[in-house]
């Protein structure tokens, strides 16, 4: 079973996309097909882009265990008051520093849900928000 | 009867090159690549969203999460449209990656209208991850 936790952190922007290259090299170097590495590899950046741009700070958790991909998200806050409205298409809060680098199109939930077999979010403002996301290995 | 021609045979990244009249900034050594589609955006969500292998990106984005982005989605070249220029850092993390970066001093509607000249044409304008899946948009 393989097991890997990445801190990311708060406006982290000078390592961003660090950890979504490593997951995407391990499962390169496990022979994993193309197409799915594929769409890890696009809901683990989105995932981590967001931590960085929204969240006070958190981890990504990567692992691989009876046939699933698992990516777990989680931080320490703020927490997302309407999820519902994150899940639009175009809709994003994300501040004018990160819509200069080119983030802020209000496509990242959409692209990791679009990417995953099994998707959910759960958040509470104040407390944080936690993301589990699967992907079937066969 | 006319013949059709409806496969596309894709322009290899030194036809890119020339018909954009581009400055190659690194990844000399993979101009033969040969790609089949191209897509312009300043928005990276969307290019991870839309855009298929074998394609190009043109931006007007020059730092390293545009070359994240292609390394994401194995894009093999990375086209700066209105004269921005990487800093060393994007050019050392692209050759690493083996990423083709060019450069060109042109709009990016002009430099996509060469493109488009020259026989590389959009990525359809569906999810890329799900092939067919995805709302018509």
């Amino acid at each position: 079973m393989i097991h890997t936790v990445y801190p990311v952190e708060q406006a982290g922007y000078d390592v961003a996309g660090q950890a979504s290259a490593d997951i995407k090299r391990q499962l390169k170097q496990l022979g994993v097909d193309s197409s799915i590495i594929r769409r890890v590899a696009v809901a683990c950046y989105e995932a981590e882009m967001n931590l960085i741009i929204h969240s006070l700070g958190g981890a990504m958790e990567f692992s691989i265990e009876e046939g699933f991909i698992t990516l777990q998200v989680h931080d320490r806050g703020p927490g997302i008051p309407d999820v519902e409205l994150a899940k639009k298409e175009g809709f994003s809060t994300a501040p004018e520093d990160a819509r200069s680098l080119g983030f802020g199109a209000g496509m990242g939930l959409p692209n990791m849900m679009r990417n995953t077999d099994d998707f959910l979010i759960a958040s509470q403002v104040g407390v944080g928000t936690l993301m589990i996301m699967k992907f079937k290995l066969a | 009867m006319k013949k059709i021609h409806s496969v596309a045979q894709g322009l290899s990244l030194r036809q890119v090159a020339d018909a954009l009249g581009a400055t190659v900034f690194t990844g000399e050594d993979h101009l033969d690549i040969v790609v089949q589609t191209a897509c312009c955006s300043d928005l990276m969500s969307d290019v991870l969203a839309f855009v298929h292998e074998k394609s190009i990106i043109l931006t007007g984005l020059a730092n390293a999460h545009v070359i994240r982005t292609a390394e994401m989605l194995d894009l093999k070249c990375i086209v700066f449209v209105r004269g921005k220029l990487p800093g060393q850092d994007v050019i050392d993390l692209a050759s690493e990656l083996g990423v083709v970066l060019m450069g060109v001093n042109k709009t990016m509607f002009t430099s996509a209208g060469l493109l488009y000249e020259s026989g590389l044409r959009g990525s359809p304008m569906k999810w890329a991850s799900r092939e067919g899946t995805g709302p018509a948009q």
